[in-house]
C-alpha cells in the first residue's frame, strides 16, 4: 500500500500554512503549484525580492515580507514542493493531473485541499481589450517578479483594497499616476457604517487601509471618487479614458489603464471536480460550499483560503490551517479530543479577519459589472461581445452552459476563467433572474491547454476502450 | 388539448419526426426533459457520413444524405453543413484486404458510395500524413456540420410548422385509456393518439414504462478539440484497424473523437470527461500526425448517448403497442446523420403514406 499522502493545489498563503500543519503532525504532503517559487500572489517572488535593494523593499511593504517565515518552514522532510506545474485535471478521488516541464504525471492524494487563491474579477468595460489596458492585480504581479512597473501616463481605475495598494506602490516606484478613479460612492461609505463597529476588532487593517490612503494623498495622486462610469479608446492602443461623474464626462490622455474591480474566488478547480457552490451576493460572485473545516461536498476534497471565500492572506492561512488540523485526524495523526483544543486560538484569529470583511465588502462593492455599450467584447477568447448575449437571452437561452452552444462564450482557451461572472451578470439582468438561478459553466478538463504530445504520454494498454 | 402524437425527447431525431409531421398538417406535441439538443444531438463530434455504415442502415443514410445537401430549403438553415470526403485509412494489407470486401458488398446490393482508394491517391490528398498507407475507403461528399445548430435548426423549424414544445418535461408515468395515451410528467398530463419514443440513452427507460423490454447501455462518447491552427485538412479521416474520428473545422480547430469513452453518470444527467482515458486516442492521432504534437488541447467534452448490443438503433412499433406506440433511439453514437431522413421515414410510416426506405431491419422485434 502506497504512503498516505495529502495533495496541496497552490504555494500561496493559504497552501503554504496547510502543507507546514500537515507536515507538523507528521502527513506526507506534496505541494503543486505553478510558480517558480513558493509564495502564491500575495508573497509571489518574495524569496529574491529579500535581496532587492531597500527602497524596493520598502514599497513592497512589511506585511508582504511577513510571508518569509512561510516559506521557510516549506523545508520540511515531510513536503515534497512541485514548482512550476500545470495542473489539467483533477477526478473526484483524489487523483491530480499535472505537467511539468512539458511532462505529464498523476498522483493520488488520500486527501486534496485546493487553495488556488483568487483571480482579479474580470471588468469589461468599453475599451477593455485595448493594448495598454491591463488589470492593477496584473501589474502587480509585474512589479513583484521582474521590478517592472508601466511608464507613461498611468490611470487606475475601478476599486478596492487592492487597487489603492497598487496606486500607492506605483507611485512610490516613480510611476506618472494621473488619476485614480476610483468607483467607490459617497452611499457605499454610509452603506458601510453599520459594518464599522464589528470591524472594529481589527484594528491593524484598518489602519493600514487609512495609512495608504493617507499615502495617496501625500504622494499627490488626484484620486477621484464616484466615477459612475468609464470607457477607453484609442485607434490600434489605448490613447485616452473618459469618466463619468455627476452628469459630467472628463477625458484623460494616458498610456496605461489598470483596472480592478476586486478579487473573486479562483473556481475553475472545484466547479472541474463539481462540488456544491452558492453564490455570495454581496461581492457576486460565486464560491464552493465548505463546512467549518474547509471540507467540500466530496469529503476528499478541502478548499482552503480565498478561493473558498475572500478573507485575505492571513485569514487564508488560519482557514488553511484548520483545514489541516481536521485531516490530521481524519488521518489518524492528531486526536479527535485535540482537536477542537488546536483549533481554538486559530479560529478566533479567522474570526477576527471575517470580521472586517462585511465592511470591506459593502464599502468596495463591485461596479461595472455589466456594459451599456452593446459591442464590448466580453469573451475575450472567442469575441463574444454583450449583444451576442443579450441576442441569445431574448430567444429564451437558459444559462451560461446553452450560451456556449449559442455563442460559443466561454469556449476558447481559458475555459470561461474572464468571461464567465460577466456572462452570467447580463444574462440574469437580460432575462430578470439572479446568477444564482442561472448557475455556471461546466467547467471540465483540461483546466488549462496541454500539448496533444503530454495526453499521448500517459497512454498505457489498460487505459483503451477501443 | 389533444395531440395526434406525441414525442419524447427533443434531440434530432425528436425534432425532425416532429418536424415532418407537423409539415402534414399534424397535431404534434414535443417533451423534453431538459432542453432541446441538450444530450447527444447537441455536443457529438457532427459527422455526416454514410461511410462505414451498418448494411441495415444504409438506404436510410443515403436518404439523409440528399437531406442534408438540401438541408436549407428542407428547415431554413444550413446547420453548418460543409460537404468533404470522408476517408477510411487501411495501414496494411490486412487492413484494406477488410475495406476492399466492405466495398464489393455494398456493391453487390448496388451502392455505390464507398469506393477504394489507393495509397498513392491518398499520399497525393493527404501530404502531411505520416503513418503506413495501404489504402482504403472514400466517400466522396460526406461531410460534417454543426450539431447543436442544425438540431436546434429542426426544432425552430418544427415550431414553425406548428409543433408545440414543453420543455423540462420529464415523463414519469404512461397509460392508454378509451383509446388515448394519457402521459404524466412531474407536473403536466398530456393526451395524444400516438406516442413516439425519441429519448436516446433514457430510451429503454421509456420502453420500460409501457412494458417493452428493450436492451440498451449508456455510453459517454468522448471528443478533444485543438486550439485553432492553420488549415490543412480538408476530409474526415478515420482508420481501419484502429479507433479515429479527426477532422479539421473552418474555424481550424481539430475534432478528435471515437470509442473513447468517459464515465457515465446518467442519475446525475451527465457524463465525465477525462483526458488520461484519452491518451490512447491522442497517440493515435500523433501517429498520423506527428507535426501537431505541440498543439495544445483546449478542451474535452462527453454527451449521453444509448448503444443497443448489434451496435444499430431501434426504429419501429413497440413490442406490447404496436399500432400506437413508436420506438425511435439508440443510435449508438452515429444517429447524427440519419436525422433529417429518419424523421421524414418515420412521419410517412405513421400517416401511412408512400415510404421507399426500407428500416425494417431495424426494428424492435429483433431483440
Amino acid at each position: 500500500m502506497s504512503k498516505q499522502t495529502v495533495v496541496v493545489i497552490g504555494a500561496g498563503a493559504a497552501g503554504m500554512a496547510c502543507a507546514c500543519t500537515l507536515a507538523q503532525h507528521d502527513i506526507c504532503v506534496t505541494l503543486i503549484d505553478e510558480q517558480p517559487q513558493a509564495g502564491g500572489q500575495i508573497y509571489r517572488n518574495l524569496t529574491e525580492n529579500q535581496h532587492m535593494p531597500a527602497d524596493f523593499k520598502d514599497l513592497l511593504g512589511s506585511d508582504y515580507f511577513k510571508g518569509a517565515d512561510l516559506i521557510k518552514d516549506l523545508d520540511h522532510p515531510q513536503i515534497t514542493h512541485h514548482a512550476r506545474c500545470v495542473i489539467w485535471q483533477i477526478d473526484e478521488d483524489g487523483t491530480v493531473y499535472f505537467s511539468v516541464d512539458g511532462k505529464a504525471q498523476s498522483i493520488k492524494g488520500d486527501y486534496v485541499v485546493v487553495a488556488t487563491g483568487a483571480l482579479e474579477r474580470p471588468t469589461p468595460v468599453k475599451g477593455w481589450t485595448l493594448a495598454g489596458v491591463m488589470g492593477a492585480g496584473a501589474a502587480q504581479v509585474a512589479m513583484k517578479r521582474d521590478g517592472i512597473v508601466p511608464s507613461g501616463d498611468v490611470v487606475l481605475a475601478g476599486c478596492g483594497p487592492l487597487l489603492l495598494l497598487v496606486a500607492q506602490q506605483l507611485a512610490k516606484a516613480g510611476c506618472q499616476i494621473k488619476a485614480l478613479l476610483d468607483s467607490t460612492t459617497t452611499k457605499d461609505h454610509v452603506n458601510a457604517l453599520p459594518s464599522l463597529l464589528p470591524a472594529l476588532s481589527n484594528m491593524s487593517l484598518l489602519k493600514k487601509g487609512m495609512e495608504i490612503k493617507v499615502s495617496l494623498k501625500k504622494l499627490g495622486i488626484p484620486h477621484i471618487t464616484g466615477v459612475e462610469k468609464i470607457e477607453m479608446s484609442g485607434d490600434t492602443a489605448l490613447e485616452q479614458i473618459t469618466y463619468h461623474k455627476d452628469g459630467k464626462s472628463h477625458t484623460l490622455a494616458c498610456d496605461t489603464v489598470l483596472l480592478h474591480q476586486g478579487v473573486v474566488p479562483n473556481i475553475q478547480i472545484s466547479r472541474q471536480l463539481n462540488l456544491d457552490h452558492q453564490w455570495d451576493e454581496s461581492l457576486r460572485c460565486w464560491h464552493p460550499t465548505t463546512d467549518d473545516w474547509g471540507q467540500s461536498s466530496n469529503q476528499n476534497i478541502f478548499v482552503a483560503g480565498d478561493g473558498a471565500g475572500i478573507i485575505g492572506a492571513l485569514g487564508s492561512q488560519y482557514s488553511a490551517t484548520l483545514s489541516a488540523l481536521k485531516i490530521s485526524v481524519l488521518m489518524g495523526k492528531l486526536p479527535e479530543s485535540d482537536l477542537l483544543k488546536q483549533a481554538a486560538p486559530i479560529r478566533k484569529k479567522l474570526k477576527a479577519e471575517q470580521a472586517v470583511r462585511p465592511f470591506i465588502n459593502t464599502l468596495f462593492k463591485p461596479k461595472w459589472l455589466r456594459p451599456d455599450d452593446e459591442d464590448v467584447v466580453v469573451c475575450r477568447c472567442e469575441e463574444t461581445t454583450v449583444k451576442d448575449i443579450k441576442r441569445s437571452a431574448d430567444i429564451g437561452c437558459s444559462g451560461p452552459n446553452q450560451l456556449k452552444s449559442f455563442t460559443r462564450a466561454g469556449m476558447g482557451p481559458c475555459q470561461g476563467r474572464y468571461c464567465g461572472l460577466s456572462v452570467v451578470e447580463i444574462l440574469a439582468h437580460a432575462q430578470k433572474t439572479t446568477p444564482d438561478k442561472l448557475g455556471y459553466y461546466r467547467i471540465r478538463p483540461p483546466l488549462k491547454p496541454l500539448r496533444l504530445s503530454e495526453v499521448a504520454s500517459l497512454n498505457t494498454l489498460d487505459q483503451k476502450d477501443a | 388539448m389533444q395531440y395526434d402524437f406525441l414525442i419524447i425527447g427533443a434531440g434530432i431525431h425528436g425534432n425532425s419526426i416532429a418536424f415532418h409531421l407537423a409539415k402534414k398538417g399534424k397535431r404534434v406535441c414535443v417533451l423534453e426533459k431538459d432542453s432541446p439538443s441538450r444530450h447527444s444531438s447537441g455536443v457529438n463530434a457532427g459527422g455526416v457520413r454514410r461511410l462505414g455504415r451498418d448494411l441495415r442502415e444504409v438506404p436510410l443514410s443515403l436518404r439523409s444524405a440528399e437531406l442534408w445537401y438540401d438541408l436549407k430549403k428542407l428547415i431554413g438553415i444550413d446547420g453548418g453543413f460543409e460537404a468533404v470526403d470522408q476517408i477510411r485509412i487501411a495501414e496494411n494489407e490486412n487492413e484494406l484486404a477488410d475495406c476492399e470486401s466492405n466495398v464489393r458488398t455494398l456493391s453487390d446490393l448496388g451502392y455505390t458510395h464507398e469506393e477504394i482508394i489507393s495509397a498513392a491517391e491518398l499520399k497525393k490528398r493527404l501530404p502531411d500524413i505520416n503513418c503506413t498507407l495501404a489504402g482504403g475507403i472514400i466517400c466522396k461528399g460526406d461531410g460534417f456540420a454543426l450539431p447543436y445548430q442544425s438540431t436546434i435548426g429542426f426544432f425552430e423549424a418544427a415550431q414553425r410548422a406548428g409543433a408545440t414544445y414543453h420543455s423540462n418535461q420529464e415523463v414519469r408515468h404512461l397509460e392508454k385509456k378509451d383509446g388515448l395515451w394519457h402521459i404524466k410528467t412531474q407536473n403536466h398530463d398530456f393526451k395524444a393518439s400516438i406516442v413516439i419514443n425519441c429519448a436516446g440513452a433514457w430510451g429503454a427507460d421509456l420502453a420500460a414504462l409501457i412494458g417493452d423490454s428493450l436492451p440498451l447501455e449508456t455510453i459517454a462518447p468522448q471528443i478533444m478539440v485543438t486550439q485553432r491552427l492553420p488549415y490543412f485538412l480538408t476530409p474526415v479521416l478515420g482508420l481501419s484497424g484502429r479507433v479515429l474520428s479527426f477532422k479539421q473545422m473552418r474555424n481550424g480547430t481539430l475534432i478528435i473523437g471515437g470509442g473513447y469513452r468517459g464515465k457515465v453518470r446518467q442519475a446525475e444527467n451527465r457524463g465525465i470527461a477525462s483526458l488520461p482515458t484519452l491518451a490512447g486516442l491522442a497517440d493515435t492521432a500523433l501517429d498520423l500526425f506527428p507535426h501537431i504534437k505541440n498543439v495544445n488541447i483546449v478542451r474535452t467534452w462527453c454527451g449521453l448517448e444509448g448503444k443497443t448490443p448489434d451496435g444499430a438503433p431501434i426504429i419501429g412499433p413497440s413490442l406490447s403497442h404496436p399500432d400506437d406506440f413508436y420506438h425511435c433511439f439508440g443510435f449508438c453514437a452515429h444517429g447524427f446523420q440519419l436525422g433529417p431522413a429518419c424523421g421524414e421515414v418515420v412521419a410517412n410510416i405513421l400517416c401511412g403514406e408512400e415510404n421507399r426506405i426500407d428500416i425494417s431491419q431495424l426494428s424492435a422485434s429483433r431483440f
